[in-house]
């Protein structure tokens, strides 16, 4: 890396984080079942590349959780659909820029043990992440690995104010966060070309988030930090059909109103990940992946994933990078 | 080849554009739309949505053990109780804690225990509605941290502090109440061990060994889930204490400030001739006119018998602690509850700190 190179990337890492943290005070969130933070496709992009992916998941969270315990609730069942939209730009043959932005379909039926459900679909835009990636080691024959930094934000564009019989709605049924996040991420993987194409690969990334005035501009809410790690291994059975298999760490710390812990948030989730992907052409890749719950521990009583499956569509508009899209 | 997949990927991005619009859609049993066309008899903008409607289920099928068989509760914990036609009954908090409120029937007479654990407020509302029998469940709904109950027959919402319809058709309507009693596990086990106490087998999977809003909520004074409009510094926030009110005059006895022992105080409140008994170590306090079914007004003092005995009076009469003379020339008679019920300081001053008077802390 050269010198003139070094400072550029740190001077707008500080400018991305300075600007993520200008916005740490002026808001709140609420994700209930909503990926966005590590549901990027994971790698960088090459110089002039354009990638488009779509994803498109559902998540059930009905199950019921005490701690690490499974409680058998019957009367409360919820799901949430999300619709994303990844796109990488490569800016330079070190440097791509990533957006996120999601469109979210949350739906809770509520009182079924009582006789008297009340079933509460609520859709919006939702949130949006933008990272600045950039690519510390480059991968070659000699030295199969790639190391990546990215830093960035999480933008509140997404809808906050949904009202049911003219009352705002709870947090957890926005489709957006209302806050402000900064975004850390890294990501390293290595392959064996030409003994083997399996890869290995880790993600991490820590979003930092802000707080919302949603009970007001001198009351602050804010959502838990989330740190995510992914590990996994993809390989393909032929030139167009491939797998993977991830697990990937989530920790959130317990959301917080005026610097109080609240209660029944934050938690542990280990999810594994199988993945199934076809490459239709060398632009057009497809794959279908699962979440299964491995270890759950949740503060509290709270709901959470039960499952969730995702389809995907990659579309590479000039041609097959180093994505790995699992 | 290229531009045909360019193509899709940019009309499902427009399409997906065009259907971002915001909405929220609902469908439910409900069993009148008066309720969700009609204002607010409280301020709209002091109604914060918590959960989903009956998210937090009501007990409608509640089953009961005998006190020797109930092992779940520890000795310090709270427990509401009621006695209705010679039946008792008694309603522990951790349970409530999860379902705030309990459709029962005591001695045949249709009840509804209804406890807030933000507030601290339980009581006993008749499950009678204009003229008919119906359910509560907890509509999900928060005004200044307390309840908002709705019932299943009219599809009206009560505030619990209110103790009134604040929407729907029966709109400033007021709840039939009767008396309950609060008081540690420990208190109750000794003065009523041959009640019948809320199981917890309740047909849903909770640990109820576990409180649900973090590990002190009841006690950490900074720690409130939603907004307070006003404040009195007078107190702690989560001071529980009684509280008696006529029309404007509002008269709290936090209940730490009465001594271990059974303290007995009799005063005159807003011109009613009133007596609260309590102690500080089984938290406990109640209250009842003075006034006897003759008109006269009896004087009480503390009885040196063990709970449930609880008071004597002027006349010799001995009285019980849901206010029934068990001995002496009144022996049968009833004394008359009071508007009152306990609930945290923070509560007591949200509602009712902008009387034209304000709350009145009474030691002991």
């Amino acid at each position: 890396m050269s010198d003139m190179t070094k400072k550029v990337f740190i001077l707008t890492l500080t400018i991305v984080l300075l600007a993520g943290y200008r916005f740490t005070y002026a808001q709140t969130c609420s994700c209930a079942g909503a990926p966005l933070l590590g549901s990027q496709s994971y790698g960088t992009t090459e110089s002039g590349n354009i990638e488009i992916g779509i994803t498109h998941e559902y998540n059930d969270i009905s199950s019921l959780y005490a701690g690490d315990s499974f409680l058998d609730d019957q009367n409360t069942t919820r799901f949430t659909q999300s619709t994303l939209l990844e796109i990488n730009y490569g800016i330079t043959r070190r440097f791509s820029l990533s957006g996120t932005f999601s469109y979210v379909i949350k739906n809770r039926v509520t009182g079924l043990q009582t006789n008297n459900p009340e079933d509460v679909t609520t859709r919006g835009l939702g949130d949006g992440i933008i990272l600045l990636k950039y690519v510390l080691k480059e991968s070659s024959l000699a030295s199969q690995y790639q190391i990546a930094l990215g830093s960035g934000f999480k933008a509140p564009i997404g809808t906050t104010s949904l009202r049911q019989n003219n009352l705002l709605m709870n947090a957890d049924m926005q489709p957006g966060s209302g806050a402000w996040d900064t975004v850390l991420w890294s990501y390293f993987s290595t392959s064996f070309v030409p003994h083997t194409n399996l890869s290995l690969f880790a993600i991490n990334s820590f979003r930092i988030t802000g707080s919302n005035d949603r009970f007001g501009e001198n009351d602050h809410y804010r959502f838990g930090n989330e740190w995510i790690s992914i590990v996994g291994v993809g390989n393909s059975f032929t030139d167009q059909f491939g797998y993977s298999m991830t697990f990937r760490f989530r920790h959130t710390t317990q959301d917080q109103r005026n610097e109080q812990r609240m209660p029944n948030t934050g938690g542990t989730w280990i999810m594994a990940n199988p993945a199934l992907s076809y490459g239709m052409t060398d632009q057009l890749t497809f794959r279908i992946s699962a979440q299964i719950p491995v270890y759950q521990y949740l503060k509290g009583t709270q709901p959470t994933t039960s499952y969730a499956l995702s389809l995907s569509a990659f579309f590479s508009f000039n041609k097959s990078s180093d994505f790995i899209r699992l | 080849m290229k531009n045909f997949y360019s193509n899709i990927f940019v009309w499902f991005f427009i399409a997906l554009l065009a259907s971002s619009c915001d909405s929220v859609s609902t469908s439910s049993g409900s069993n009148s739309e008066d309720s969700e066309e009609s204002s607010w008899l409280i301020p709209e903008n002091q109604v914060f949505v918590g959960a989903g409607r009956d998210a937090i289920p009501s007990l409608d099928d509640p089953s009961f053990k005998p006190v020797n068989e109930i092992t779940f509760i520890d000795d310090d914990e709270l427990i509401l109780g009621v006695k209705i036609d010679g039946e008792i009954k008694g309603y522990p908090h951790q349970i409530l804690n999860y379902h705030e409120i309990v459709n029962d029937l005591v001695a045949s007479t249709p009840v509804a225990i209804t406890f807030c654990p933000l507030t601290g407020s339980g009581m006993a509302w008749n499950r009678v509605v204009n003229g008919r029998e119906t359910t509560f469940g907890v509509s999900g709904l928060i005004h200044k941290n307390n309840l908002i109950a709705y019932d299943r027959a009219t599809d009206n919402f009560w505030s619990q502090m209110l103790e009134m319809s604040v929407k729907g058709s029966l709109q400033s309507e007021r709840t039939s109440s009767y008396s309950v009693v609060e008081m540690t596990w420990s208190a109750w086990k000794n003065a009523f061990p041959e009640s019948m106490v809320l199981s917890g087998e309740t047909g849903f999977d909770r640990n109820y060994r576990v409180y649900p809003y973090g590990r002190n909520y009841n006690q950490n004074n900074e720690f409130i889930l939603f907004p307070i409009h006003r404040e009195d510094g007078r107190l702690e926030r989560k001071t529980l204490a009684h509280g008696i009110f006529y029309d404007t005059n509002l008269h709290v006895f936090p209940i730490k400030y009465f001594p271990d022992q059974l303290k007995v105080i009799n005063r005159n409140i807003a011109g009613n001739e009133v007596v609260i008994a309590g102690s500080s170590k089984d938290e406990m306090v109640v209250s009842y006119s003075s006034v006897a079914a003759d008109g006269s007004v009896l004087l009480f003092f503390e009885s040196e018998k063990e709970l449930p005995a609880l008071m004597k009076d002027n006349e010799g009469n001995e009285w019980n602690l849901f206010g029934e003379c068990v001995s002496g020339k009144r022996e049968g008679e009833k004394l008359d509850r009071l508007p009152s019920y306990n609930a945290y300081w923070f509560a007591w001053a949200d509602f009712f700190g902008q009387t034209p008077r304000l709350p009145i802390i009474v030691s002991p």
